[in-house]
């Protein structure tokens, strides 16, 4: 599949979701509004009711913000082709929740004349809903196919690149452990959160979501840099999963220095992507490995001794081009 | 740390690898109570055998620098400071130092005793 058409398939993946739970929701009521009470009872609005204009606006003003959640993470993404999977699974996700919330709310009130609302529907459960959203994340991780191609990156480092002295049989590799302490108190605060909203106004989908935000900052806030003759790649230890990766490949040059915290906003801790740069923040300051790519998009990783670590993914450049020419005499 | 391997060296490869993880005690790149990489990492980025990296992680356990643990990894131990890594490291290049002269294990640590006799 060319780079055009991938590009096509994931902004279809990613956009069509969306624009299908508005069509749902505005048919849905379309087709039964002769069947439906003159309002919508038990939505938490005025007096516990809602018109059906404001339920249908907001189904639609949900599916509007998905689009433009989408769409802007497409976006910002275009550089970076080991995160775009995560757009279509959020996506797909997200409408499959306003779709559900609005089909829900209309077959409560289907004949109805007047308050109270029917119960809620067995297939709104926490054990229904939460499963079902998770196999439609997948379903959409997998609809946004194959990561685009990145280009093999076709210069090397410069002669004043910092590099590594190795003899030409010896096989290097370079790992460090970082810890972010920020990581782990937004880790604690969204798990405090997820208790706070499970004890006080109980809703499995708030509950869930902030579960899910705190084990995700869990596993971020430790993390093992590991760069062998093939890539570099920020690790989780535990899970054993890959939150921020790059072939050497794609390496055009590496270098180290001092982390300059005003690249960054403040708040950002952990894995992090912006239009111009990607990588793994773990401390305010000190050292940082900045790696150049043959897309012009900047990798960062936070990490003590990132001058060993940038002379030898400069060595494994230099060592990978001149594999290249001798293959190519 | 910097793991470094050379397949042509006479030294053993799990020795090699031991003796990157002292150097990087010694240079206090890694520090007591931190976790060394999974051996079955270390051998798959390097392309060795698994158990040439556990071999080199259960020298490291022999000499008090490293504690192995199943289900918690190769941990370094409190007594893995810069001092006991360096003499570790200097300990085992005098080893091959003496394998390569054809000295065994008795003659080196008559020498060393011998080094230890005040007056030394």
């Amino acid at each position: 599949m060319t780079d055009q058409l991938g590009s096509m398939r994931r902004a279809v993946v990613t956009l069509v979701p969306p624009v299908v739970a508005g069509a749902v929701t505005v048919g849905m009521y379309a087709a039964l509004a002769h069947r439906l009470p003159g309002q919508a009872y038990g939505t938490g609005g005025f007096g516990d009711s809602m018109s059906w204009a404001g339920v249908v606006g907001l189904g639609i003003g949900w599916s509007v913000v998905a689009l433009i959640w989408g769409a802007g993470w497409l976006y910002a993404r275009r550089r970076i082709p080991t995160a775009q999977r995560w757009i279509g699974a959020s996506t797909w996700a997200g409408s499959v929740l306003i779709a559900g919330y609005e089909v829900q709310l209309v077959l409560r009130h289907l004949d109805l004349a007047g308050p109270p609302v029917r119960p809620d529907l067995w297939w709104t459960s926490a054990p229904v809903v939460l499963p079902v959203l998770a196999v439609v994340a997948v379903a959409g991780w997998w609809a946004m196919g194959p990561a685009p191609e990145q280009p093999d990156a076709m210069e090397g480092p410069g002669s004043t690149a910092p590099r590594l002295r190795l003899a030409a049989g010896e096989r290097a590799l370079w790992t460090s452990s970082v810890f972010s302490r920020r990581k782990l108190v937004w880790a604690l605060f969204w798990a405090v959160l997820a208790a706070g909203s499970a004890v006080t106004a109980y809703n499995y989908l708030v509950v869930a979501f902030d579960v899910f935000v705190a084990v995700v900052a869990a596993a971020q806030s430790w993390a093992r840099v590991r760069i062998d003759e093939q890539r570099v790649q920020v690790v989780q230890p535990l899970l054993r999963q890959a939150l921020v990766g790059v072939e050497l490949r794609h390496v055009v040059e590496a270098t180290a220095g001092a982390f300059d915290p005003s690249t960054l906003p403040r708040a950002v801790y952990g894995v992090f992507h912006t239009p111009a740069q990607s990588g793994y923040r773990a401390t305010a300051g000190g050292d940082v490995l900045r790696l150049r790519t043959s897309n012009g998009h900047r990798i960062l990783i936070t990490v003590p001794g990132a001058a060993t670590a940038a002379a030898l993914v400069n060595t494994q450049l230099d060592r990978r081009r001149a594999t290249a020419g001798d293959d190519r005499c | 740390m910097l793991i470094r391997i050379d397949a042509t060296s006479p030294v053993p490869l799990g020795d090699q690898v031991a003796a990157s993880v002292r150097r990087a005690i010694a240079e206090g790149q890694v520090a007591a109570g931190e976790k060394l990489p999974p051996a079955r990492e270390v051998a798959e980025s390097l392309g060795i055998n698994l158990h040439t990296v556990l071999r080199g992680y259960q020298r490291l356990r022999d000499e008090g620098l490293v504690d192995l643990r199943r289900g918690r990894g190769a941990v370094l131990t409190d007594a893995a400071t810069r001092g006991q890594a360096a003499v570790s490291e200097r300990v085992a290049e005098l080893v091959a130092l003496a394998r390569s002269m054809g000295l065994g294990e008795q003659d080196v640590l008559g020498l060393v005793s011998a080094a230890f006799q005040p007056g030394q």
